[in-house]
């Protein structure tokens, strides 16, 4: 495995507990050991992020821009397998 | 609004084209229990309800099935790209070939095209949650029946992902129709329908 898919697979990791603890947070709006939990993957997810967007590429649009290049538009998209 | 994410939300990554599994798995696209109908479902049905609390419960499993609308995209994505004619002919995709060549098309397994009648909008609060804990179990049942038919180990995990997720959405979709009771007569839960009736 590349250390970009390496890196994307930590990214995807992070961003999955965040999306699973929201769910449940959705039904249990004041459970603290969730909302502790919800926290701690957040800034997980938005470190792994950082760090792939500045080696790899953008995943949110807010960061498409890259120097004089709308790299957004130009890197890879998620269903391409890389060779 | 909706923006976005350039990742996948699990990881799709297919060696070997297939369109005999291509030709099953876009059932989960536009079937009568695929992604795109519990897309729109949930979507819809959260402008019905009064709770905010399941209108956001409706809103995050919305959007997480517009994710996994994307992943069963790619996945047929992947076992499609590089099929040699041969394939397609062996496979019996040429039914779908004709049409969508190796485009992404939503239909059932059988070639109906995907139906609105899917989206099950009802207006009712208690008929819409309980179509969507039905219908979570309906998904949940055609991954099972994906993975008894699917031998390759690269598609068959990011099934068992989505097959998961379908318990999980079960879940908290049981969590949302508790609340709404909570809410409601416990004596006759029936009395009026709080999207419509005034008390």
């Amino acid at each position: 495995m590349s250390e970009q898919e390496k890196l994307m697979n930590k990214v995807q990791m992070y961003h999955f507990a965040m999306v699973d603890a929201s769910l449940f947070l959705d039904t249990h709006p004041n459970d603290k050991e969730a909302l502790k939990f919800f926290k701690r993957v957040k800034e997980m997810c938005e470190k792994a992020m950082e760090e792939y967007q500045q080696k790899y590429g953008s995943i949110n649009i807010k960061d498409g821009e890259k120097d004089t290049k709308w790299e957004w538009a130009t890197s890879a998209f998620p269903w391409e397998v890389q060779q | 609004m909706f923006s976005y994410q350039k990742q996948l939300q699990y990881p799709v990554k297919i060696k070997n084209p297939s369109p005999a599994l291509a030709k099953i798995i876009v059932t989960q696209l536009g079937g009568p229990h695929g992604e795109k109908g519990a897309a729109s479902r949930y979507l819809s049905q959260r402008f019905a309800m009064p709770y905010n609390e399941v209108k956001a419960i409706l809103t995050d499993i919305g959007t997480e099935e517009l994710g996994h609308e994307e992943m069963i995209s790619a996945i047929l994505y992947q076992l499609t790209k590089n099929m040699s004619i041969e394939q397609i002919k062996a496979d019996g995709f040429d039914t779908y070939f004709v049409d969508h060549t190796a485009g992404i098309y939503p239909q059932a397994a059988s070639g109906t095209p995907f139906s609105a009648d899917t989206i099950a909008s009802t207006g009712d609060v208690l008929a819409d949650l309980h179509e969507d804990l039905a219908a979570e179990q309906k998904a949940r049942l055609s991954y099972d029946n994906l993975l008894r038919l699917i031998d390759d180990n690269d598609v068959r995990d990011p099934i068992k992902f989505l097959r998961e997720r379908e318990i999980v959405h079960y879940q908290r979709f049981g969590e949302a129709l508790r609340k709404t009771q909570e809410k409601l007569d416990s004596k006759n839960f029936y009395a009026f329908n709080p999207a419509f009736d005034k008390k």
